[in-house]
């Protein structure tokens, strides 16, 4: 289970960056400079309510590093779209991948030392800047506990860009990001994950 | 010259009206707590590329569009094949429920993620609908917001489906 997640992970990136190379040559009529993604999420009130709904809770660094990606639906099996609807298609979404090498696992089938793929929405490329609203990318070699949710076709996601991320701090604290008032510790992480 | 002298008042009115006009616009006075993002659409009168999807997920995209519509704003939605707008419906491998991105004043990406809907719903049909609400507010230019309101991330999308009246009031005062 564990090593097929991480190929899993593995393969869709190579076959996102393959699609996003086609999506790149077929071109796009609107280039702007900045593209502002706004995205609604689930809201979570406890970190009860994070854990429970969380298919991997990790602690872990991020490493140094970051692919960025165009993310393409497949097109349809025998049917052909029209074309706002294919130009919209082969948009996607751009992605910033991240590599979380985990040192405890609080929930998933995941094993310390195994390598997590993390994926949040936004990232430069073709010149362009895709960013998301509210979100707040991952810093390369910074330590976190992560609530997120795991696809077999592509990176993990967090369930909530603000909510599910805790930067790590001296004494193992784990700190809140600015508008998250959800409160957690890696005590109550492990109570729950023993219940 | 009369002509001369007609045209200068007839540009004098004109200048006084436009004037008037101005800052009667510029008098309207924003909502107190005001929340727009400046990535919506250029007008309220927002075209969307026909889609075409079971009856069961018409029937709430359908009324999202006439949620704004039926409000007392410029706000109107409806489909036309010159669009180049459009309205996803698809399974994401991602943790939200709905999506949006300006691809042009006059162009937006409206995505609805069946696979979160699907298993978070308690009412279906309700929680589409306040979610394709939501999206549409993005391209009416409103924010995220935390009070009473279809932009607040916290609402209860299982049951508020409508524009509130201050996401009414903000159309208002932006358009």
């Amino acid at each position: 289970m564990k090593p097929q997640l991480i190929a899993r992970a593995a393969g869709a990136l190579v076959l996102v960056a393959a699609t996003a190379a086609c999506a790149t040559e077929a071109g796009h009529a609107h280039h702007p400079d900045n593209v502002l993604y706004r995205a609604d999420y689930p809201s979570y009130r406890t970190a009860d309510e994070l854990f429970e709904r969380a298919t991997v809770v990790v602690q872990g660094r991020i490493a140094s590093g970051k692919q960025v990606i165009r993310v393409v639906q497949a097109p349809p099996q025998g049917k052909t779209l029209a074309a706002p609807q294919e130009a919209e298609r082969r948009e996607g979404m751009v992605v910033t991948v991240r590599t979380v090498t985990v040192s405890r696992v609080f929930k998933g089938a995941v094993q310390p030392g195994d390598v997590v793929q993390v994926k949040q929405l936004g990232g430069k490329l073709d010149g362009v800047t895709y960013s998301e609203e509210h979100g707040v990318p991952l810093q390369d070699n910074g330590q976190y506990t992560l609530f997120l949710e795991t696809y077999a076709d592509q990176p993990a996601s967090l369930l909530n860009p603000v909510q599910a991320q805790y930067p790590v701090e001296s004494g193992n604290a784990l700190r809140s990001l600015p508008g998250n008032e959800i409160s957690t510790s890696i005590t109550q992480l492990a109570k729950l994950a023993r219940d | 010259m009369p002509f001369r002298l007609s045209s200068v008042r007839r540009s004098s009115l004109a200048a006084a009206a436009l004037t008037a006009a101005l800052v009667a616009t510029q008098a309207v006075p924003a909502p107190a707590l005001a929340h727009w993002n400046g990535t919506g659409q250029l007008n309220a009168y927002i075209s969307i590329y026909p889609y075409n999807y079971n009856d069961t997920w018409m029937a709430p995209l359908d009324r999202s569009l006439s949620n704004w519509n039926a409000t007392a704003s410029p706000a109107y939605f409806y489909k036309d094949r010159l669009s180049n707008s459009t309205l996803t419906v698809t399974s994401y491998s991602d943790t939200w429920y709905g999506y949006y991105q300006a691809c042009g004043s006059s162009c937006m990406y409206v995505r609805v993620n069946s696979r979160t809907i699907n298993r978070d719903a308690s009412n279906w049909s309700n929680f589409v609908t306040s979610v394709v609400v939501h999206e549409l507010g993005h391209g009416l230019n409103l924010a995220h917001n935390d009070i009473t309101s279809i932009m607040n991330h916290g609402r209860n999308r299982n049951s508020m489906t409508t524009p509130q009246s201050h996401d009414v009031a903000d159309v208002n005062a932006y358009y």
